[in-house]
C-alpha cells in the first residue's frame, strides 16, 4: 500500500470538504469536523479498495465511506446539537465520482464529434460503463447519508 | 403552550404566517422536505395549534391550520433555492427554545426575521477561493499533479467570479451555471497545457466540480427515498438540467481548444 498516496489523498478530501463546506455556509465551529470527516471518507474508501486488491466494487466501498461519515455526523450532531447534515453533507462530497463523470460524458458526446455516419460501438460502450459506475457511486453516496435516518428515526410517522 | 384552546381567525392567520416563514427559510437554504414538514408540524404543536397540515411543492409551500371551526390557508412562494447549513442549524435552535417553552409567537417571528435576514458567516472572497482550492483537491484526489493542482483551482476560481457577477447580473442560472463551466473547462485546458501537467484531464474534469449541485442531489435520493415524490423528482429534475448545462459548457471547451484525453 502507498501510505503517502493515502495521506495526500485524505489532505486533499479535507481540502476539498472544507471549500465545499464554506459554500454551503457551514457554522465556523462545524468546519474542522467538516474537514475530519471528509478526510475519513475518502481514506476509507482508499484503503477498502487497496487492502482488498480491488475485490471490493468502489460503490460498495463509497457506500461503506459515506454511511461511516454519516454515523460520525450522527454523533457530532448529538453533541454539539446542529443537524447531521451540516457535517454529512460536505464530508461525502470529496466522494464524488469527478472522473467516472466527465469521462463518460467526453466519451458519449465523441461518439457524435463528426459528420461521419458510422461511430465507434467501443467508444459508445465504454461511455455507457463509465456512465453506469458514476452513477452507482452517486447513489451510494446519497443513500449512505440517508441511513441512520432511515434506520434511527422510524417511530415518527411521515408528515 | 396548553391543550386545545380557542383561536380567533385573526390568531390562525398569524400562526399560519409565521409558520410559513419558517418553512420558506428552510427551503430556501437547501433543507430535506422530510425536515421542513417536521419542523413546521412540530412548531404548529408547540403553537398549540390543534390540526396543521402542509403540502410542499418544489417552488412553494401551502398550510392550512385549523382550529374549531376557523380554518385559514396560506401560501408562500419560495425564492432563490441555495445553501446556507448555518440558517438550517439555527433553525433548530429557535425550535428548541419554542418547545421548551421560552417563546411567544411574537417572539419566534422575531427570530425568524432574524434568522431569514443573516449574513452569510464567510466573506463572498474567502468562499470563493476556498471553493477553488477545493476543486484542486479534487484533481489530486483523481491523480492529478501539482501542476494539475494549479491549473484547476485557477481556472474554477475564474468561473466561480464569473457566475457570480452573472447571477448579480440576474441572468438565468442555467446560463450562468453554462458560462462558467465553459471559462472553467476553457482556462483549465489552457493552462495545463501551458505548464505541462502529466494529467491534464484530471485539472480539466476538477475544474467545474464546484458547478456540481450537491446538495440538491443528496436531498433528492433522500426525499424520493423518505416518500417525498414530487419535491425528489423536481429536485432529480435540476439536477440533471445543471449536470447537462456543466457538461455542454465542458464539451464545447474541450472541442474548441482541441483538448486530447
Amino acid at each position: 500500500m502507498h501510505s503517502s498516496h493515502i495521506l495526500l489523498s485524505a489532505l486533499m478530501g479535507a481540502l476539498a470538504a472544507t471549500g465545499f463546506a464554506m459554500l454551503f455556509s457551514v457554522p465556523r465551529r462545524a468546519l474542522a469536523m467538516c474537514a475530519i470527516c471528509g478526510a475519513a471518507g475518502v481514506t476509507l474508501r482508499i484503503v477498502l479498495l487497496q487492502a482488498t486488491g480491488g475485490a471490493v466494487h468502489i460503490a460498495m466501498a463509497t457506500f461503506s465511506s459515506a454511511l461511516m461519515v454519516a454515523f460520525l455526523s450522527e454523533i457530532l450532531s448529538q453533541r454539539t446539537g446542529m443537524p447531521p447534515a451540516v457535517y454529512s453533507v460536505a464530508g461525502v462530497i470529496p466522494m464524488i465520482p469527478g472522473g467516472y463523470m466527465f469521462r463518460s460524458v467526453t466519451y458519449w458526446l465523441s461518439i457524435a464529434s463528426d459528420n461521419a455516419e458510422a461511430y465507434d460501438l467501443v467508444v459508445f460502450s465504454e461511455s455507457m460503463h463509465l456512465a453506469a459506475m458514476a452513477l452507482l457511486i452517486l447513489a451510494a453516496i446519497a443513500l449512505g447519508i440517508a441511513a441512520p435516518n432511515l434506520i434511527f428515526y422510524r417511530r415518527r410517522p411521515e408528515a | 403552550m396548553s391543550e386545545t384552546r380557542n383561536f380567533t381567525r385573526k390568531e390562525l392567520n398569524r400562526m399560519a404566517k409565521v409558520l410559513l416563514k419558517a418553512a420558506r427559510i428552510l427551503m430556501e437554504n437547501g433543507a430535506e422536505s422530510r425536515r421542513v414538514f417536521e419542523t413546521v408540524r412540530e412548531m404548529a404543536r408547540a403553537l398549540g395549534l390543534p390540526q396543521t397540515d402542509v403540502l410542499l411543492t418544489h417552488r412553494s409551500v401551502i398550510i392550512t391550520v385549523a382550529a374549531g371551526d376557523e380554518a385559514v390557508t396560506r401560501i408562500v412562494r419560495v425564492g432563490t433555492l441555495g445553501v446556507n447549513m448555518e440558517k438550517i442549524s439555527e433553525m433548530s435552535g429557535v425550535f428548541r427554545q419554542l418547545s421548551a417553552g421560552e417563546m411567544t409567537p411574537d417572539a419566534l417571528e422575531a427570530a425568524l426575521d432574524a434568522l431569514a435576514r443573516r449574513e452569510e458567516p464567510y466573506p463572498n472572497w474567502l468562499r470563493m477561493i476556498m471553493a477553488a482550492l477545493a476543486c484542486g483537491g479534487f484533481c489530486v484526489i483523481s491523480g492529478g499533479d501539482a501542476r494539475a493542482f494549479v491549473s484547476c483551482a485557477l481556472a474554477a476560481l475564474a468561473g466561480l467570479l464569473l457566475r457570480r457577477a452573472m447571477m448579480l447580473a440576474h441572468f438565468q442560472p442555467m446560463l450562468s451555471v453554462f458560462s462558467a463551466a465553459f471559462l472553467s473547462a476553457s482556462l483549465a485546458t489552457l493552462f495545463t497545457r501551458f505548464t505541462g501537467s502529466a494529467a491534464p484531464s484530471a485539472g480539466v474534469a476538477a475544474s467545474v466540480l464546484y458547478l456540481v449541485p450537491g446538495v440538491p442531489m443528496i436531498n433528492a435520493v433522500a426525499d424520493l427515498v423518505k416518500g417525498h415524490l414530487m419535491t425528489g423528482l423536481a429536485r432529480a429534475m435540476t439536477v440533471v438540467l445543471t449536470a447537462g448545462f456543466v457538461a455542454s459548457g465542458l464539451v464545447l471547451a474541450m472541442k474548441l481548444w482541441e483538448f486530447n484525453y
